[in-house]
């Protein structure tokens, strides 16, 4: 199968603009762009409202044809106001906000859309500051020392010359895919390996550690390593298997099922469904891993009688990087009233929180004085704004009784995992579930559905169950935390899994795949 | 409130698999209907979970009917043939209630059928199909609900085609056709020339929708993929406006299509394609909807329309179809089939959400005017109005309790095409027959044969007629099971006020194969107003062999089959008096020797057959019965289980056998309910009265006489 042409790209030659020094930009066009049927736009935002027409400054549209492979420009932003020129180039058509538009900093995007249609072919952004504190502050919340916290060290030296190219489609700070990907990378950084790290969607805040992934293909060379992690469709993933290396090896996260996505993210939903149909096209890897043996089972299924790959073949390593295991936990308390569930991840449908929130009604019934606490952020709003109904209106939950807790730090993190009395997962598709791990670490009593990589993960420690039997498992569960042999017994089960899991955790896995060995 | 009086009706749909406008209207009926009366559910396809999760319980029954035909002439074998096989796998109701087209063809009356549209393929969609290249042929895609496929009819026939099934489809005549708007009744009016006066909207339940905030930018329709539905416009309509996405719930078969040019427009990152959503989502996707959004292609009613209203959305849509009768100005935007007007409603509902939220509160105002209570009730009176106008056009029935003697006869329908044929000399251990009837060896299946007999009975003055269906290991007879099928059919013709039962033959004691035939009769005849009637229910009559005479298990599984029957025995045997409930169980309600002749010797007949009527009588059971015979002599069959029988020779001796049967008959002080004559023509055995070229018509006109004489001595049965 030939593969699909390279998309036509247009990139900012470096991570922000200075208003204060000139607002002068340059970019780099792809080859493609010229034979392409589109035109390129430099839209403005603020940075900190991205919406129309409130934050937004104005656009303007230029010929491609009038462009070579680059361009050079200037924005000016004084009042509420931008203007913006590019040299030796008068747009074809623009809009200027009438209203003046107040912020602290500029989110500038360069657009390429299609003539005919107006539908967006491809985006690079990059911020602009009047300050160097403003950018400071802008970036300040992902470290850039890259020898703390330390993971494993390689038993093997890596070529002279050679990179370690870390990619994905998506690398966002509180995702378990950005995270790991940004680990990795801090982890080969500090053991002195060349690594870059790319994604074609990112925190705009990283845009100085993380290129844009249309840049691949030209930065890699013979004795390099390509590290893919696949968790979506990807419509660089031909690029991904074109461009030059030694070796081409890819981690697959798992696909979740679109049905569970269809009603609250249907854009998601067909992503997902594209990349069903992409899943085949990972057989031309040549390494594979999978953050469970669920998940490999669900890639090399897709391979269908492809006799390269077994399941057996593909690596199975958790998907997070731990630099020192936590304390064992004190003894658990029985607890008759007062329980406090708790539930950590993305507020997305295929979690089933309003599963969460029937069986915490249920438990209600039992233990009036029990709390539910949900943490997690980047919710869907139709999601959220259904969870609450099936909150409010559908099982008439006191006010208050549930928490929502949003998108917290570790360490706010870890006062939940210490404060709460059981960890509940309702999820009915996961690739691993690391909070499944942290709750084991912190010792609490977890209570799961039994979705085949959280019975993985949970290594018969913690309760499963099957069926979402709500008055049934809610007896269960008020029964288990009232009886302290019981809760005891299953917390140090848990725990100790959980050690030996977290154990093999510290990166050596990923050096593993890189090994020369494996060469 | 008392509802319509209890009726039996038969209810034909083609497919019923999905919660779609036409299954919905009958499902919500049927859950509605299924306690107060007696509902057979005929389809070729039920889903059966669906029923049940939409309340529909197995009071009512299901009865399979025989699948589409697949293959180059689906269509056509699909829109003419297949009702026929159906009408004959559909058992005999008060009324029929049809839905969807082609079910009225299956021509049964009196017939209530919802088309809920016309097979628009021949009309406003005629020219709406798409067409396709295939190898060397030009063929259009064509479509007929509820299907989820297209048919291919080649260009070359699609015209002639279509007509034939135009003038075929026009035959069929409901009493009653009902619309589902004002707009569908008037499009009915013009394809099919009656009056179409009954008007039933669909309904919805209020309480089904959830109450989410909107998203401005969220667009939603509904619709199974298919051409008419211009799904295609809705999505350029989106391509014509900015961050707005659309929902289409829905598949078939331009969903590729659909995806296709969502792609092409550039649009496939905002436009979803979702299918088999459960209710539940259905409702969630409504709910945070800015609007709904509906294009079809004059749909006859659009049921969706009015969900949507219900769960307070503003509706645009195009202005023609059924749906626009329940609509206002307040709560939809009516707008010509164009994109950019689409594009333009859109624009405005995302730009002004205040807007949207008045029309969607006007939508939900008007909505509670239709529910599925009021659309079931209304329909349950069409459907008892149509059967009482039915009842009072159909001609007098005969009294079932007459003051004479109701007479019959024993009619024998199993003879082959010629002689040399079933029972046509075929066998000579039971198919011999030395005698010729006037008629020659004809077919009993012909409808010439079965319309020259009925003429004799007619002649003779018969009340009824018993059609024997013979059993055995290999079940029922199958040229008697064609011919049984027949009479019913030319008697309807002929309007003869004759009347028949079937009269079963068990040979073996397969209890399950008599129980089955059982079922199959009482869905087939016992509602068919030619269906001889005793004591309020339909007469089965027993050739009774004695050969399950004591077993209880069986005879309670006959009794349960039967229970709809008035059962009567002709036996081999006297009954049994006291005693015939330890043989019987209660079983029969009227009881007779079948061969009078061979009870006895001739000096002692008056005597047995005084104690056989004595006997049923003392056994309680309340039909009086009495066999005669014009005489008996199978004496030329080389079958050794005859040969023990002493009265194998009866003489007739010209008549005289047979008027001691009537003479015995006529001096009976409790004169009996039911004569039986034994044979009309049962050649092998020389009982037949039928017309022959030894016996001429004379032992016709002695039937004749005696009849008459009946008729002077008790008075008419009217």
């Amino acid at each position: 199968m030939s593969p699909a042409p390279l998309r036509p790209f247009a990139l900012f030659d470096r991570p922000e603009i200075n208003l204060g020094k000139g607002g002068k930009f340059a970019v780099s066009l792809s080859p493609e762009l010229a034979a392409a049927d589109v035109s390129p736009v430099i839209d403005i935002y603020d940075l900190e409202n991205l919406t129309h027409p409130g934050g937004h400054l104005g656009w303007w549209k230029f010929s491609s044809e009038a462009l070579g492979t680059s361009a050079t420009g200037r924005i000016d932003f004084v009042g509420g106001r931008t203007t913006l020129d590019v040299d030796g180039l008068t747009p074809i058509a623009s809009w200027r906000n009438p209203s003046p538009v107040r912020c602290r900093g500029l989110a500038v995007s360069l657009v390429l859309r299609a003539n005919t249609t107006n539908a967006i072919v491809h985006m690079d952004r990059a911020p602009a500051f009047g300050t160097e504190a403003d950018a400071r502050r802008f970036r300040a919340d992902w470290s850039r020392n890259y020898a703390s916290p330390r993971f494993a060290a390689p038993g093997y030296v890596a070529p002279a010359g050679a990179t370690v190219h870390i990619a994905a489609p998506n690398i966002f700070r509180r995702d378990a895919v950005g995270v790991l990907c940004l680990d990795i990378f801090r982890m080969l950084r500090q053991n002195g390996i060349a690594a870059e790290i790319y994604a074609d969607n990112y925190n705009l805040e990283m845009n100085d550690v993380v290129r844009r992934l249309d840049a691949l293909p030209s930065r890699t060379g013979p004795t390099d390593q390509i590290l893919y992690f696949a968790s979506t469709h990807d419509p660089h993933l031909d690029a991904v298997l074109a461009a030059p290396c030694r070796r081409r090896i890819a981690f697959f996260h798992g696909i979740t099922d679109p049905l569970l996505l269809r009603v609250f993210n249907p854009e998601l939903s067909a992503v997902c469904e594209r990349a069903l149909v992409q899943l085949p096209r990972f057989a031309e890897f040549d390494a594979l891993a999978a953050n469970s043996r669920a998940m490999a089972r669900q890639l090399v299924t897709s391979f269908g009688d492809q006799p390269k790959w077994r399941a057996v073949d593909v690596a199975v390593i958790a998907p997070k990087l731990i630099a020192g295991l936590p304390p064992p936990p004190a003894v658990p308390k029985p607890v008759a009233r007062g329980a406090r569930f708790l539930t950590v991840g993305r507020v997305k449908s295929h979690k089933k929180l309003e599963d969460v929130l029937a069986l915490f009604a249920a438990y209600l019934k039992l233990d009036p004085d029990a709390e539910c606490w949900i943490v997690g952020g980047d919710p869907d709003k139709p999601y959220r704004d259904y969870l609450d109904w099936v909150e409010r209106v559908d099982l008439s939950l006191p006010k208050g009784k549930v928490k929502w807790l949003g998108s917290i730090n570790e360490a706010e993190l870890a006062k939940r995992y210490a404060g709460a009395s059981a960890y509940v997962s309702m999820s009915e598709h996961e690739g691993f579930c690391l909070p499944l791990l942290e709750a084991m670490l912190q010792g609490l009593p977890v209570f799961a559905y039994a979705i085949e990589a959280v019975l993985e993960t949970l290594g018969g420690a913690g309760v499963s169950f099957e069926k979402k039997e709500f008055p049934h498992l809610a007896a269960s569960i008020h029964a288990r935390l009232g009886d302290p042999a019981r809760l005891a017994g299953l917390v140090e089960r848990q725990y100790a899994h959980a050690c030996a899991m977290a154990a093999t955790m510290d990166g050596s896995g990923f050096l593993e795949l890189l090994a020369p060995a494996r060469l | 409130m008392t509802g319509p009086s209890s009726m039996d009706i038969g209810v034909v749909i083609p497919i019923l698999s999905k919660y779609g406008g036409a299954e919905r209207y009958l499902i919500e009926c049927l859950r509605r209907w299924q306690e107060r009366h007696d509902i057979t559910l005929y389809s070729a396809h039920v889903n059966d979970a669906l029923l049940a999760e939409h309340g529909v319980t197995d009071r009512v029954k299901r009865s399979a009917l025989t699948g589409r035909f697949p293959g180059d002439h689906a269509f056509f074998l699909n829109a003419l043939l297949l009702p026929k096989i159906w009408r004959s796998e559909i058992g005999r109701h008060d009324i029929y209630h049809t839905h969807l087209w082609p079910t009225h063809m299956v021509d049964l009356h009196p017939m209530v059928w919802f088309p809920h549209e016309p097979l628009r393929l021949l009309h406003d969609l005629r020219y709406e199909q798409n067409v396709v290249e295939v190898g060397k042929q030009v063929a259009h895609q064509i479509h007929v609900y509820p299907k989820y496929h297209y048919d291919r009819l080649g260009d070359g026939v699609f015209e002639a085609t279509l007509n034939a099934i135009d003038a075929a489809e026009k035959s069929a005549r409901p009493e009653c056709i009902v619309a589902n708007s004002r707009y569908t009744a008037a499009y009915l009016e013009n394809v099919y020339g009656v009056p179409v006066k009954d008007v039933v909207y669909p309904g919805i339940e209020m309480d089904d929708f959830i109450d989410l905030p909107t998203d401005p930018n969220l667009f939603v329709t509904v619709g199974q993929l298919w051409p008419h539905k211009r799904i295609a416009l809705l999505i350029e309509a989106i391509a014509l406006t900015d961050n707005t996405q659309l929902i289409v719930i829905g598949t078939g078969p331009e969903a590729d299509r659909l995806r296709n040019l969502s792609r092409v427009l550039g649009v496939d990152n905002r436009v979803f394609f979702l299918s088999g959503l459960t209710n539940r989502e259905l409702r969630l996707v409504l709910a945070r909807a800015c609007a709904f959004l509906f294009a079809a292609i004059r749909e006859p009613f659009g049921i969706v329309v009015l969900e949507a209203m219900a769960a307070g959305k503003p509706v645009i849509a195009v202005d023609e179809g059924g749906f626009v009768e329940v609509t206002t100005a307040k709560s939809t935007f009516l707008v010509p089939p164009f994109p950019s007007a689409f594009a333009e409603k859109i624009s405005l509902l995302q730009r002004d959400p205040a807007l949207a939220r008045r029309m969607g509160e006007a939508g939900r105002k008007l909505a509670p005017a239709y529910s599925w209570n009021k659309s079931a009730s209304q329909l349950e009176s069409i459907l008892a109005g149509t059967l009482r106008d039915a009842e009072a056009r159909r001609p007098a029935a005969k009294r079932e309790i007459a003051r004479r003697p109701l007479v019959g006869i024993q009619y024998y329908l199993w003879y082959g095409d010629g002689f040399g044929e079933a029972h046509w000399n075929d066998n000579p251990a039971f198919g011999y027959v030395s005698d010729k009837p006037l008629l020659g060896y004809y077919a009993s299946s012909r409808g010439r044969t079965i319309d020259y007999h009925i003429d004799l009975f007619e002649q003779m003055g018969l009340d009824f007629v018993a059609l024997n269906l013979h059993v055995d290991e290999n079940g029922p007879n199958g040229l008697e099971t064609v011919a049984i099928q027949h009479v019913f059919d030319v008697a309807r013709r002929r309007g003869t006020a004759i009347r028949f039962a079937v009269q079963i033959c068990p040979y073996g004691r397969s209890v399950p194969d008599a129980v089955n035939i059982v079922s199959v009769l009482e869905r087939l005849y016992a509602r068919d107003p030619l269906s001889f009637r005793y004591e309020g229910k339909p007469v089965l009559f027993w050739f009774w062999s004695s050969a399950l005479d004591g077993d209880k298990a069986a005879l309670a599984a006959l009794a349960e089959a039967a229970r709809g029957f008035t059962n009567i025995a002709l036996s081999l045997r006297l009954p049994g008096g006291a005693e015939e409930a330890r043989h019987t169980f209660g079983f029969f309600s009227g009881f007779a020797p079948y061969s009078p002749l061979e009870l006895a010797e001739e000096k002692n007949w008056e005597h047995v057959w005084q104690t056989a009527y004595a006997q049923a009588k003392r056994a309680g059971m309340g039909v009086r019965l009495a066999t005669i015979s014009p005489g008996y002599d199978d004496a030329a069959m080389p079958d050794s289980r005859r040969e023990g029988n002493p009265y194998r020779t009866v003489a007739r001796r010209d008549g005289e056998t047979y008027r001691r049967g009537m003479t015995f008959v006529e001096s009976l002080e409790m004169a009996p309910h039911l004569v039986m004559i034994t044979t009309f023509n049962e050649f092998h055995e020389n009982s037949h009265i039928e017309p022959t070229l030894s016996i001429g018509r004379r032992y016709l006109d002695l039937t004749a006489e005696f009849v008459a004489r009946l008729r002077d001595l008790h008075g008419s049965a009217k």
